[in-house]
């Protein structure tokens, strides 16, 4: 917003010329408004927008579908390819996300899960230069049981097999992050202060 | 959890998600909680153009958006020095949760990154921090944003990490994406 204007910039460092740093300390609406009397409390904003989600849960199968369908034409068209180009990796990951982000938010836990493990098997081939059409087609598979109104609510734990033998799958191809997940966990341990 | 009610009435806020089931739940979600004022982006270039000519408030960002992504998104809009949503909140919601994607969403000058699928209470939670404890704006030659340095004490008023995340937790998982808590932690004193 246009009155989001700075109201402290850090003189000090100004005054020495060619700060390095700025600091600016900036009233936005968003903070001013949010405070105004006439609000809602947290318990009544959440209860409204879960309402909200509940009423929705009834499109879920055919929005679901229609993202099923649209990731299966990914996954034919990988093949087709003999592999990933960068359009079909995003696509193909933006896909899986799509259907597990879903199914996660109307209370499929089953598909929060195999569509997450679908995501990492698309991370891990496609930055790693490899191709398994056997992995992609089991985690879809998978997917497909999944992803249907007989599973919501079903727990994650109840399907311990097929989540086992997902991860499996997943882990035989290697995980580009790890050398970044080093370093964080490196960054983190030396912030930690001696008692 | 804040107790304070929270008035989102007058405030526009904008939904940069190339997913058009998503856009409508948190369409839904946020007039729950009293939003009135919504817009919908398709992709990063129609955000960054709208951000030009709207008066949007609060931005919510999908990092994988078609066309410019998430990260582009935001680094163009913390260094536009013309733009009037310059400063404004930007929450990243996100599927790619992958270490490389934190903490680029961390360095891009997002205020917070919170994982789908989406839950009513965490974006909730997240925005009330982001209104109770407003952080100071940064410039330096590598970074625009939000003050990244936070207290050892963690998210204020209990915020952390959402009950449902016990549920997906990574130890049974492929070590694969990085989970709500280790994400705030990156967001966390550097």
């Amino acid at each position: 917003m246009s009155d989001d204007k700075p109201k402290d910039a850090s003189a000090a460092d100004q005054a020495k010329g060619a700060p390095e740093v700025k600091i600016m300390h900036v009233q936005t609406r968003f903070t001013t408004m949010t405070n105004r009397k006439g609000g809602m409390s947290r318990e009544e904003a959440v209860e409204r927008a879960e309402t909200f989600v509940e009423q929705a849960v009834e499109k879920y199968p055919d929005w679901v579908d229609a993202d099923m369908r649209a990731l299966v034409a990914i996954v034919a068209r990988i093949k087709k390819e003999g592999g990933f180009t960068k359009e079909t990796y995003d696509e193909a990951y933006r896909g899986a996300g799509r259907v597990r982000d879903l199914g996660g938010t109307f209370g499929y836990e089953l598909t929060t899960k195999v569509g997450d493990s679908l995501c990492e098997l698309i991370f891990r081939l496609a930055e790693g230069g490899l191709h398994s059409q056997e992995a992609l087609v089991t985690h879809m598979n998978a997917l497909r049981l999944v992803c249907t109104p007989q599973f919501r609510g079903v727990p994650a734990a109840s399907l311990a097999d097929l989540m086992d033998s997902l991860k499996k799958l997943v882990n035989k191809y290697p995980d580009p992050d790890a050398e970044l997940k080093r370093a964080e966990a490196e960054r983190r341990a030396s912030l930690v202060k001696p008692d | 959890m804040s107790s304070k009610p929270m008035n989102f009435k007058g405030l526009n806020f904008m939904i940069a998600d190339s997913n058009e089931n998503i856009r409508a739940i948190m369409q839904g979600i946020l007039r729950g909680f009293g939003v009135t004022s919504i817009f919908d982006a398709v992709d990063g270039e129609v955000a960054l153009r709208d951000l030009q000519f709207r008066s949007v408030d609060v931005l919510f960002c999908e990092l994988n958006l078609p066309k410019v992504d998430g990260f582009s998104l935001i680094k163009s809009l913390r260094a536009d020095e013309s733009s009037p949503a310059r400063f404004i909140p930007v929450l990243i919601l996100t599927s790619h949760t992958q270490q490389r994607n934190i903490e680029k969403s961390r360095d891009s000058g997002a205020n917070i990154v919170i994982a789908k699928p989406l839950s009513v209470k965490a974006i909730y939670d997240r925005l009330a921090w982001i209104a109770e404890e407003p952080k100071a704006f940064v410039q330096t030659t590598g970074y625009i944003g939000p003050d990244r340095r936070f207290r050892d004490d963690g998210l204020p008023n209990g915020i952390g990490r959402r009950a449902a995340d016990a549920e997906l937790d990574l130890d049974d998982q492929p070590e694969s994406a990085v989970s709500e808590e280790e994400m705030e932690k990156m967001f966390e004193k550097r």
